[in-house]
């Protein structure tokens, strides 16, 4: 079920990426992406955990993706805080038959058109740092080595946070997702603000500022800083 | 760690700014000073720091739990360089366990001139809020020191309350006092800051008072400030100039 053709591509993509100083936040949208290619998956979002040890929305390959990501965190229940909290991946789950288990998550996601739903942690050690998350129709079934494969992409971006500074003390990874979190509240802020300027919707603002991000090669969040502090100077 | 450790990090950081002597009870700086202190003792320091900074280069010590942490604090204003400088350039937490031998530090002014004070170690951490940063909480300790998972937890609590006293203080109310066993106002979720930046860009003012205002509407309606937020985002609910909102 997992293309290996798409699977090359994705970890050249990441070997290029992961050897410079790169933009974080773009790179795990970026992985979202793969796995939703990789896998088949409809949407696929992704969580990090902050020092409260609740997660939070991170990166998503598209809006139901990201919608899906936030139902969980609103409703405090879903497959993403299952295993997060159990470290373990949640693998082929139908959610017609979920709906004991997540009395909201499962009905929402089922008249949104999903089947089923998996999720792997993002492992460090004895900890989860976040969860990767994926959602499909039926046919998405995954094979022991489909596990894998996406629990490697998982890992991925739990090496992405360690790559981005070299971490060789516990502190580092704190400093590392504090980054992170915090550019994510940056970009989110610019999103609302780009919105509302261009009269457009959040998430057509997000693909203006990641367009601007690429073409101009600096990162997503020094782009969201700027269209920021642009709107604000001319307030 | 298990989720009831994890919650009780916030609780934790409360109640120990409330078991710090106050000295007038009131006012932003009275809740910062108790804040350091709390911190200096809570995690065995010599000293910490709040340092409120902007872009434009204006920078203060807003609260210290002595004067050698206050000197220290200030310290790095004559130098133009350290620890709070890049946690707030930087947006993230700086940590350097032990200042002597520091290679390639990028701050030779303040590494000589710190340790000349008796430092060993500093840590600082940036006061924000996405974009909208406040400034710098700094600790001090006079031996090398390592923060462990838990400690860097309790120390970000600390931040957080920080950054909420001083957004508070940014608001209109001219009370500035927070309700300490208030919930955290901040909770973290993209919907709330999409709609900061949108009543930020809609009404043409600063990203704190944004959520300030959103924060007063919320109250004022008896909702969560989620729900206010997602009504903003879906074109629901539109926040107008004059406070007065539909």
């Amino acid at each position: 079920m997992i293309s290996t053709e798409r699977l090359t591509d994705l970890f050249v993509e990441v070997a290029d990426t992961l050897v410079t100083d790169f933009d974080l936040v773009e790179f795990l949208h970026k992985l979202t992406d793969h796995a939703a290619a990789v896998s088949g998956a409809e949407a696929v979002g992704l969580m990090l955990a902050d020092h409260h040890g609740k997660l939070r929305y991170m990166a998503a390959s598209n809006e139901t993706g990201k919608m899906f990501e936030l139902f969980q965190l609103q409703n405090s229940e879903g497959p993403c805080l299952d295993c997060f909290s159990t470290r373990e991946p949640v693998v082929n789950t139908d959610l017609a038959s979920a709906t004991d288990r997540w009395p909201h998550f499962a009905p929402a996601a089922i008249a949104a058109g999903f089947q089923t739903v998996h999720a792997f942690p993002m492992r460090l050690r004895d900890d989860a740092i976040g969860a990767l998350n994926l959602f499909g129709h039926a046919d998405v079934d995954f094979q022991d080595k489909d596990v894998r494969v996406v629990q490697a992409l998982a890992d991925i971006a739990t090496i992405a946070l360690l790559q981005e500074r070299s971490i060789a003390h516990s502190e580092a990874l704190t400093v590392q997702l504090q980054g992170a979190l915090n550019s994510r509240i940056v970009i989110e802020q610019a999103k609302g603000a780009l919105a509302q300027m261009e009269g457009t919707t959040p998430a057509d603002a997000f693909e203006l500022m990641r367009s601007q991000a690429r073409s101009s090669q600096r990162r997503l969040v020094d782009v969201a800083a700027e269209v920021l502090d642009q709107i604000a100077d001319g307030a | 760690m298990c989720p009831q450790e994890q919650q009780g990090v916030r609780d934790w950081a409360v109640s120990m700014v409330h078991q710090q002597p106050s000295s007038d009870g009131r006012g932003v700086a009275d809740q910062l000073h108790r804040l350091c202190c709390a911190v200096a003792v809570g995690l065995h320091l010599k000293g910490t720091a709040v340092t409120v900074k902007s872009f434009d280069g204006s920078e203060a010590v807003a609260a210290a739990s002595d004067a050698t942490s206050r000197r220290l604090a200030e310290l790095e204003f004559s130098v133009g360089e350290g620890p709070s400088h890049d946690a707030f350039l930087q947006g993230r937490p700086v940590i350097v366990s032990e200042l002597r031998g520091l290679k390639g530090g990028g701050w030779p002014g303040y590494t000589s001139a710190s340790q000349a004070e008796g430092l060993s170690a500093v840590f600082a951490f940036p006061l924000q809020l996405g974009a909208s940063r406040f400034g710098v909480l700094s600790l001090f300790a006079d031996a090398p020191r390592r923060l462990d998972r838990d400690e860097m937890a309790r120390c970000l609590a600390m931040s957080e309350l920080a950054t909420e006293m001083l957004l508070d203080s940014s608001a209109s109310s001219p009370d500035g006092e927070i309700d300490p066993d208030l919930k955290s106002a901040l909770s973290f979720r993209s919907e709330i800051y999409q709609a900061q930046g949108m009543v930020m860009a809609a009404l043409g003012i600063a990203l704190p008072e944004a959520l300030s205002r959103m924060r007063a509407h919320a109250f004022v309606a008896g909702r969560h400030l989620i729900d206010v937020s997602a009504d903003i985002v879906e074109g629901r609910l539109q926040l107008t100039q004059d406070g007065q909102d539909p």
